[in-house]
């Protein structure tokens, strides 16, 4: 036991070793400078902050805990535990639809053929290029106009789906393109012969995606779990842009507005506040990584190129 | 087969979009591809008051909604649902909630929204508040919000406001209200907001800016610290007895310079007292006015009062952040500045503006928040007796009361016990009431305008170049954009 | 909505079609059920993506036929005037080129480095797993808070480094008005940003590769370098091509940290081409401006990824040492 134990203690100890642990130590403490500071400069006051010179590593001299209460209690008016309720429930939808669409995709475009399929998926693909910034406008009015919805005729006259569930719901099962070409990548690598005995036992589509592929695709299915649940746990833009109601609202949504009642009008902005907020916000977004990061690894390497 | 299947797919539904997209925007603008007659859009507005003055016959019950922002806010949803929470978190944290008028109020957005709702159910209007955050946000979700037609009857913002009112978003206040306004209404509150002849918008309180010196450092460099500064030559010879005192501890200071919003509403107060413009009536830029040319040297002698790069940095907040610690001496800057001064422990004196040689006085509104009706705010009618709520003699007793801000009511300000419980920010107040200006929108490509203006002010500052050659190449590129 | 940045870290390489040879009449057969089922299965989806993401862009791109300034004007058909503007107006095309060079420039520092950072983290270290989520928390950081970290410590001011700067004798220096740290910082923070995910997909096509191969490199003699040049770095080419499209398609569309870091500045040198559309739709309503930028920064970066593809595959094709499966 102890022979081994040492033994790894001085595999650790190899110069090439000892240098990495060095190098990535080194570096990643600097990476994790910023979060350091925020949380230190959670402990502020806002008078402190502004009137005093803020060092390299910021330790507030008067230390107060308001702006965490604020984070975790939030203010009268807006209840941080419900914008945490809603969004867990819209990470898990829209993690629920990115899976079903890109697993589904995914084997359509790894194992049917049909005519300008190659061209269609580059075709898809092309869209992750153009710049989200100019969709805003043009979705803002489609939801508005969105027939027979929110006291609309067929296109005017309501406020469409904006500023309901809908603006959620329909925001889930589109196509997850990235995830898809992942899935496809990975399904092109398992042998045909697995679908074709499975056809012979009498297995359809269904089946054969679900029974037979799916099981060998858990690691990507984390991947894509992750990374969307990721994505929509600090997407600010949605809930931000199409709903304005309370009962609506999300963390990052509700951070950001926060935050910008801590920058009223021609007033030092409250960067404590602001900073421990914006912390709130990623905190949680650090657990699901820190949970599922194993997984993010071994998926990727499981599309790896073999084969 | 299959390609026949997803391409028809494809046309189907490439079709049915441009039809709806077309449809949706064609219920304002006609039909999207021809010339079009510029007075159209007008015609289309004015047809739509006529079929919102239905909802909104006085004596129904209205609820319209509300944009707030960080000053008054207390939260979103139906305002008398908001009290009670917020008065128990309001206690909790050990602030007094009580308020009596003439008397100092600790809790004022609550009591805001209580006169206001007050006020407002007399006439049978409930509020519902929405929050559409400040700055670069709410710009976005009021841009998207007026385009699609869903905006609240009530919308607030600051130096995007003036551009909307241009772009004939808004709804002008009735003429009555507006003759009130004039008469009994601080300019500072509306004038930014006036167009044509014409009202757009109003600020609860909105703040312009004055001279503030650190006396502490003013003293070190044997400068009476009581007396006020009256002349733009006094400003810069002080300032650089400063920043010879500081020896690099701290300097003269002045006004902040950048190329933004900030800088621009900071100096614009200089450039107005000097009677120079940005723009012409018609938005067309005017930079290179010779009043201009001597505001810009004032800012280029200042600039050397500065630590290097401090005065043109686009962050503001390094800026006002060097005041704050006691590094900068002279500020030019809106009314807050008084009870920060109190805050940070500066002892801060407090004048108007010095003047220009052939200057008079005038300012520039900053920091203030519009108040303004859209266009299309579904019950007009109740929304201007909000405004009108905003300026009743209750809301400006609790301004006046608060002490960050002076009222914009004459009656309230101009009562000799104002001046005596309040000399500071009467002080302000006299200074609202001059020849207040907003910073003008240009007639197209606004942003990119002021940023040719901006980039010229920071190359006079930061090059030794002729101030005139510079400002003469600014108003060429700036007319290229515009015309 | 956000979907589309959604699984943006997924590798890509070229699709490998091995669907064993059938008989003719089978195989048309085959064809035809094929794509009924792809018909049943993408149609439903292709629709919600055409209502959520595609109809609204290609609205944006329709916008840039139009001149439409100001919100409460009615837009005005103006055929290609907006593109013409585009390449004519040193604003635009110098932000599509800076936009192209600094993604490129913060592309590169980002892979290169966390190309070391992976290696150095596929070693047989304790606590990996502790590395890679460290490297890892920049990403999952909100950009506004972070940015406005970095802010403090480069105020000319009171900022930390200039105090450092200060303390040891030496002049402040102004990095906001010198190019040279404007695109030094916006480039520092990206690839801060950036270099714990580059170096998780690294790490992920590195332990792809199979081990037996480099049994077989040291039969053959090859040293560290060797094997590094003859089987790590060809088997890792279809991973590189993937995460350099999606980390150059994400490097050109920065513009947040732009935004709260220089704000352009100085005199507009660091301004990005996806600022100046930001800038365009919501600071000027010159939407039809916005439209066509949109649409000619999407056809450049597709274009260039189709090539880099293209190139990519087909080298991949001609230089691959054959990867046996691992027994």
């Amino acid at each position: 036991m102890k022979d081994t134990l040492s033994r790894k203690v001085a595999v650790q100890l190899k110069p090439g070793n000892l240098f990495a642990h060095i190098v990535l130590l080194g570096i990643g403490l600097v990476l994790l400078y910023p979060l350091v500071f925020m949380i230190l400069a959670g402990f502020y006051t806002k008078t402190e902050f502004t009137s005093s010179i803020i060092g390299l590593i910021p330790i507030a001299k008067a230390p107060t805990l308001d702006n965490f209460t604020v984070l975790f209690s939030g203010t009268a008016d807006s209840s941080i535990q419900r914008y945490f309720v809603n969004s867990g429930y819209r990470t898990m939808y829209n993690t629920f639809w990115a899976l079903l669409t890109s697993l589904l995709a995914g084997y359509v475009f790894a194992r049917l053929r049909f005519k300008w399929k190659d061209q269609l998926f580059l075709i898809l693909l092309g869209t992750q290029m153009i710049p989200g910034t100019i969709a805003l406008i043009p979705t803002y009015l489609e939801f508005a106009r969105w027939p027979f919805a929110g006291g609309n005729d067929i296109f005017t006259g309501g406020k469409g789906i904006l500023d309901t569930w809908w603006v959620y719901f329909i925001g889930g099962p589109s196509l997850n393109i990235m995830g898809a070409f992942l899935v496809k990548q990975s399904i092109e690598k398992i042998p045909y012969e697995l679908d074709e005995a499975a056809k012979v036992d009498g297995a359809g589509t269904l089946r054969i995606i679900f029974q037979i592929l799916l099981p060998l695709q858990m690691p990507i299915m984390a991947f894509i779990a992750i990374t969307t649940a990721l994505a929509t746990w600090n997407d600010f833009a949605t809930p931000f842009f199409y709903t304005s109601s309370d009962k609506l609202q999300t963390l990052p949504a509700a951070i950001t507005r926060l935050s910008s009642a801590a920058a009223s009008p021609g007033a030092i902005p409250n960067w404590p506040l602001i900073i421990t907020l914006g912390l709130g916000m990623t905190i949680p977004a650090l657990l699901i990584f820190f949970f599922f990061q194993k997984y993010i690894v071994q998926g990727l390497a499981n599309t790896g190129i073999k084969g | 087969m299959n390609r026949t299947k997803i391409t028809s797919l494809l046309v189907t539904a490439l079709l049915t979009f441009s039809l709806t997209a077309c449809g949706g925007n064609n219920n304002s603008n006609g039909s999207s591809n021809q010339p079009q007659n510029p007075t159209e859009p007008t015609e289309s507005a004015s047809a739509e008051p006529a079929e919102s003055t239905g909802t909104t016959a006085s004596g129904n019950p209205v609820t319209i909604t509300v944009l707030n922002e960080g000053a008054v806010g207390i939260g979103v949803g139906k305002m008398e649902d908001l009290f009670a929470p917020k008065e128990k978190e309001l206690k909790g944290n050990g602030i007094d909630i009580t308020y009596t008028p003439g008397n100092p109020v600790e809790a004022f957005p609550l009591h805001y929204q209580k006169i206001m709702s007050g006020k407002l159910k007399e006439k049978n209007i409930s509020i519902k508040a929405e929050d559409w955050g400040w700055g670069e946000p709410l710009i976005q979700k009021e841009t998207a919000g007026f385009l699609a037609k869903n905006v609240p009857d009530i919308i607030v913002g600051e130096t995007q406001m003036p551009g909307f009112a241009q772009q004939g978003l808004l709804e002008p206040f009735p003429d009555a209200m507006a003759d009130e306004i004039r008469n009994n209404v601080s300019p500072a509150a509306w004038k930014p907001m006036e167009h044509e002849g014409k009202i757009y918008g109003l600020a609860l309180q909105p703040g312009v800016s004055s001279l503030y010196w650190n006396k502490k450092l003013v003293k070190e460099a044997g400068i009476d610290p009581e007396k006020p500064i009256t002349s733009w030559q006094e400003l810069a010879d002080n300032s650089k007895k400063v920043t010879e005192a500081g020896k690099g501890k701290f300097y003269g200071g002045g006004v902040y310079g950048a190329p933004n919003f900030g800088g621009y509403l900071r100096y614009g107060a200089l450039v107005a007292i000097n009677g120079g413009t940005f723009a012409d009536a018609n938005g067309q830029p005017t930079f290179n006015s010779d009043a201009n040319v001597e505001t810009v040297n004032l800012l280029r002698e200042l600039n050397a009062d500065h630590p290097a790069g401090l005065m043109v940095n686009n962050n503001e907040g390094t800026y006002f952040d060097a005041w704050t610690k006691g590094q900068t001496a002279y500020l030019i800057d809106g009314p807050w500045q008084v009870q920060q001064c109190k805050d940070n422990g500066l002892d801060c004196g407090m004048s108007p503006i010095p003047l220009s040689p052939s200057g008079e006085a005038a300012n520039v509104t900053i920091g203030a928040a519009f108040n303004s009706v859209p266009k299309d705010a579904k019950n007009k009618e109740a929304a201007f007796e909000y405004i009108k709520a905003m300026y009743s003699k209750e809301v400006q007793q609790l301004v006046a009361d608060s002490n960050v801000r002076s009222p914009i009511l004459k009656e309230i300000a101009e009562a000799p016990e104002y001046k005596e419980k309040h000399p500071e920010m009467y002080l302000h107040y006299q200074a609202m009431s001059g020849n207040v200006q907003g910073l003008p929108t240009f007639a197209k490509d606004n942003s990119k305008v002021w940023q040719i203006w901006g980039d010229a002010v920071v190359k006079s500052l930061m090059t030794k170049g002729d101030v005139k050659a510079i400002l003469d190449d600014a108003q060429k590129r700036a007319e290229q954009v515009t015309k | 909505m956000n979907d589309r940045k959604a699984v943006e870290t997924a590798p890509l390489h070229l699709p490998v079609t091995n669907v064993s040879t059938k008989s003719s009449l089978k195989k048309f057969a085959v064809r035809h059920k094929d794509a009924l089922i792809a018909t049943a299965i993408l149609s439903p989806m292709i629709l919600w993506w055409l209502v959520l993401s595609g109809f609204p862009t290609m609205f944006g791109f329709f916008l840039g036929f139009f001149e439409w300034i100001g919100i409460a004007d009615s837009p005005k058909f103006i055929w290609f005037d907006n593109y013409v503007r585009f390449f004519q107006d040193p604003l635009y095309y110098e932000a599509l080129w800076r936009s192209i060079w600094l993604g490129g420039l913060v592309t590169g520092i980002t892979l290169i480095a966390g190309f070391g950072a992976a290696i150095l983290m596929n070693m047989p270290l304790f606590g990996k797993g502790v590395y890679r989520s460290i490297w890892y928390i920049p990403a999952v950081t909100s950009t506004v808070a972070t940015t406005q970290i970095f802010n403090l410590l480069l105020d000319t001011n009171n900022g930390v480094i200039n105090n450092f700067l200060k303390s040891i004798g030496k002049e402040p220096i102004v990095w906001q008005y010198s190019v040279f740290w404007g695109v030094f910082w916006i480039v520092v923070y990206s690839v801060w940003k950036g270099v714990g995910g580059a170096a998780l997909i690294w790490l992920a096509g590195l332990q792809s590769v199979d081990v037996s191969l480099y049994e077989a490199a040291e039969i053959d003699g090859a040293g560290r370098w060797g094997k590094m040049r003859y089987v790590t770095l060809p088997g890792l080419k279809p991973i590189a091509t993937y995460i350099v499209i999606t980390s150059l398609i994400g490097a050109i569309q920065i513009y947040e940290q732009v935004l709260f870091m220089t704000g352009g500045g100085p005199y507009g040198k660091t301004e990005v081409l996806v600022f100046r559309i930001y800038r365009d739709a919501f600071w000027d309503f010159n939407l039809g401006m916005a439209g066509a930028s949109s649409l000619i920064m999407a056809v450049v970066v597709f274009v260039g990824t189709v090539f880099y593809y293209r190139w990519s595959t087909n080298s991949d094709r001609s230089s691959t040492i054959p990867i046996k499966r691992r027994s």
